[in-house]
């Protein structure tokens, strides 16, 4: 690697003093500096914030491998600016104050430009504070509850309206379902998912005795007694629609259990939250055909612009890989980025965050992802049945929903409204007219 | 005039040492920050060394229980997550008051005490799906109270749960399993979302100490060092103390044969309780000071495997040897920052090229099998001859 060529002076040798002190604190031979400085000179460098080991690298890893695909493509395309991506990957290892740790680190020791990172919600909470004192950027690509808006933050994944109100809504106009099971793993994001939609239902007219709610642990294998209820509901003969934010391996046992009990997806659907391309590549997927999920992307979206997404990423990772909807939210949120930096001419968190405002990007799905005021995209949301091959046959797609920082479905969060262009304000309440608070609630 | 820790000091010399090398890295570290000194050490680096020296005073507990004691106790940062827990309840509700009460000034009404409280309730525990305080907050508004707890919860705990595994006579791997149960249960226990710990989220934004909203991190990151440092320091005189008292040879007499001591008409159970609880709070004290610094705490740090981890960091510091056990903390926790930092670079082999992200654990578990095997003194056995006390 070429170090000579370096302008930016001041802040590298300082990033290298700090690594020469901490090796020698480590009795480690100072010939590994060179190669760890050279990194630290890059123009401008992107940092990438996603577990590679721990629980969530199954996860994870697959995000960092889009990041350095989408990173090496844009520097064949001559960079940004005139100048070079680099990519800063750390390793926060699924440990959730390790990422406040790393996301310091990444900001005030590598001086990354960006952020592109977390997957799960306590993470995130993990990163906010600090992100919001250094003023940093990051881009979130997961699906997530809501209920928060940040000023550093830009939300890619989708808001509770962009993916479990439409699932419900064709649950009740399509499948025409009556009694709802809402079943979670216990954790903050379906316990607000599944807050939000008790209450939807019920202002939708269905009873409260009507709507059952369960939360099971991580990894809960224990199935029957659940399965048993949910099947119990629909003895009255009326259509019972199951709705799932169970969380990682737990659903392997839940659809057993579902097949095992002889419950099939037309007597009773399950429309699933949680369970992508991803995750069904290494299941067997013959007690899930049939079943829902929602999403904002599935890889059997038919257009260009993803045929050819999908080929690059089989070309670089093997022929086995699939693509699914957190990559989706990366790849949107990264070419916003680029195109907000241009747009910007400089890297500067302050004038690429109003650059941002606006800035549009084809989605893969077809129509146009937008970025809003709240930090949110106005993204399509699509339902899809599983297949034997572990693909969705998309059997339902929206025009582009914007996504809602905080929901209209709880009366403490309806009079709340996140615009960071013109308010100002991630929590301004719309009764009081008053900002709540700059920072967000973490 | 030579006062009795004087006379100590000066008869150890390996603790004097350990203190001066302590206070000159402080120091050290305090002229280098960005706060005070020249700013070659960046405020997240501080951080990491500060949680270092937390890690290190939890060690020396560790090392004070099973080296000395011999009661391998694979539950400790149980503890260390209860005493985070007790100061983070008061670093969000006052941190969540002040909010709630500058927002209020903007209100056309003032708002009611109850109003403020109900406002509070729903910012904490809005996230989880709750609004209302759950029991245990009921001190969370007093720091003088949770300071008090960060020493009783887990004291208490370790009492009752020594008192009736020692009174039973559960020693060896049996009372290594019951502690891996123990710190195992209360973790997925806390996990539950009506838990009222706010289950897997936590409690975050710990490092925003209420009332220095304009204090920049690194001037708090600092005072939280010299606090680990000063804790640490006194964390290990106190140890020392005891195990060059009377009373640290009847516990290393418990460790090489239980049932002689007992014969010899010692209450062997008291001092294994004594011993256990006392660290307990030792690695509490740890913990309080440590979260503040993370930001954050979560259930998952009271897994089996934090605690495992320490196990090991004593065992490649060397058992028995105070030093030991800090030279073992700060060696393998700093050593797995870097790994994890994705800073040390990878060897290409040919066709495979080793990523320290995914090869750094195996490194670590091989390390401990060789140390265990082939250097029972581990790392701070390189040290014995500045100490006469060392088990040669």
């Amino acid at each position: 690697m070429d170090c000579g060529s370096q302008n930016n002076e001041a802040p590298s040798s300082r990033a290298a003093f700090h690594r020469g002190y901490m090796m020698k604190r480590l009795l480690l031979a100072t010939a590994l500096s060179a190669v760890a400085t050279c990194s630290a000179m890059a123009d401008i460098k992107v940092g990438i914030l996603h577990s590679l080991s721990g629980t969530m690298a199954i996860s994870e890893t697959t995000l960092k491998d889009t990041m350095l695909m989408l990173i090496e493509q844009q520097n064949a395309k001559g960079g940004l600016n005139g100048e070079k991506l680099v990519p800063v990957v750390v390793d926060p290892a699924s440990d959730w104050p390790l990422f406040a740790e790393k996301a310091r680190e990444l900001l005030s020791v590598e001086k990354v430009d960006v952020i592109f990172g977390n997957w799960t919600s306590v993470s995130r909470k993990s990163v906010l504070p600090v992100i919001e004192e250094l003023n940093g950027l990051l881009f979130y690509p997961v699906q997530y509850e809501g209920e928060e808006s940040s000023k550093n933050v830009f939300y890619t994944g989708a808001a509770p309206n962009q993916q479990a109100i439409p699932a419900t809504d064709y649950y009740l106009e399509e499948l025409g379902v009556e009694k709802f099971a809402l079943l979670g793993t216990d954790y903050v994001y379906p316990r607000t998912t599944n807050k939000i939609l008790e209450q939807y239902l019920k202002d939708k007219g269905i009873a409260a005795e009507d709507i059952f709610v369960n939360y099971t642990p991580f990894g809960h294998s224990d199935w029957s007694k659940i399965v048993a209820d949910v099947v119990a509901l629909g003895a009255d003969g009326k259509k019972v629609g199951v709705i799932s934010t169970i969380n990682g391996d737990a659903n392997i046992g839940f659809y057993k259990e579902l097949a095992a009990a002889g419950v099939s997806a037309d007597d009773i659907p399950v429309v699933a939250f949680s369970v992508g391309e991803e995750e069904l590549a290494g299941l067997d997927t013959k007690n899930l055909v049939g079943h829902l999920a929602a999403w904002n992307y599935f890889q059997s979206a038919e257009g260009e612009a993803n045929a050819d997404f999908i080929k690059t990423w089989k070309a670089k990772m093997g022929e086995k890989r699939v693509t699914n909807d957190p990559m989706e939210a990366h790849y949107i949120g990264f070419n916003m980025w680029v195109n907000a930096v241009k747009a910007a001419g400089s890297t500067e968190v302050d004038k690429v965050r109003a650059a941002m405002y606006g800035q549009k990007f084809p989605n893969l799905t077809g129509g146009m992802a937008e970025m809003l005021p709240n930090h949110h995209l106005a993204k399509p949301v699509l339902i899809g049945e599983i297949q034997e091959d572990g693909q969705f046959d998309i059997i339902s797609q929206t025009k582009e929903v914007p996504g809602d920082a905080w929901t209209d479905y709880l009366p403490d969060s309806a009079v709340l409204k996140s615009d960071w262009k013109d308010l100002g304000c991630g929590m301004y309440n719309t009764q009081t007219k008053t900002c709540v608070q700059l920072k967000s609630n973490y | 005039m030579k006062g009795p820790l004087t006379l100590f000091l000066l008869k150890h010399p390996s603790a004097l040492i350990f203190l001066s090398i302590l206070a000159l890295f402080t120091l050290l570290v305090s002229l280098g920050s960005e706060a005070l000194g020249s700013g070659f050490i960046s405020t997240s680096f501080i951080k990491t060394l500060g949680k270092t020296l937390c890690f290190c005073l939890i060690a020396i507990a560790m090392d004070l229980v099973w080296g000395y004691c011999g009661i391998l106790s694979l539950g400790h940062f149980a503890f260390f997550g209860l005493g985070g827990y007790m100061i983070g309840m008061w670093l969000m509700y006052e941190r969540t008051r002040l909010i709630v009460v500058e927002a209020a000034q903007q209100a056309p009404l003032p708002l009611s005490a109850q109003e403020i409280q109900d406002a509070i309730g729903t910012q904490i525990f809005g996230v989880v799906g709750g609004a209302d305080f759950p029991l245990i907050w009921g001190f969370s508004h007093l720091l003088s109270v949770q300071l008090l707890l960060i020493l009783l919860v887990p004291g208490l705990l370790a009492l009752i749960f020594g008192w009736l595994a020692f009174r039973s006579r559960v020693t060896g791997v049996y009372l290594s399993i019951l502690t891996q149960a123990m710190t195992l249960a209360l973790s997925l226990y806390l996990f539950q979302n009506d838990s009222g710990l706010r289950g897997n989220n936590g409690l975050s934004g710990l490092q925003n100490l209420p009332g220095h909203e304009q204090t920049p991190q690194a001037l708090i990151s600092l005072w939280f060092f010299w606090a680990s440092a000063f804790a640490l320091g006194l964390g290990y005189l106190l140890l020392k103390l005891i195990v060059e008292s009377k009373m640290g040879n009847v516990i290393r007499a418990i460790r090489d044969d239980e049932a002689r001591v007992r014969f010899l008409g010692y209450h062997v159970e008291t001092y294994k309780l004594f011993i256990f609880t006392l660290t307990a709070i030792l690695a509490a004290i740890a913990g309080a000071l440590y979260y503040p610094q993370a930001g954050i705490i979560n259930p998952a740090e009271m897994a089996p495997i934090a605690s495992i981890y320490l196990a090991v960091w004593v065992a490649i510091g060397g058992r028995g040897r105070l030093y030991g056990a800090v030279i073992g903390a700060a060696f393998v926790s700093l050593l797995s920052s870097w790994f994890t930092g994705g800073q040390a670079p990878d060897i290409a082999l040919g066709s495979y090229s080793i990523k320290w992200v995914d090869w750094w654990q195996v490194l670590l578990g091989v390390s401990f099998v060789a140390v265990t095997l082939y250097a029972p003194k581990g790392i701070g056995g390189l040290f014995d001859h500045f100490d006469k006390g060392a088990e040669k």
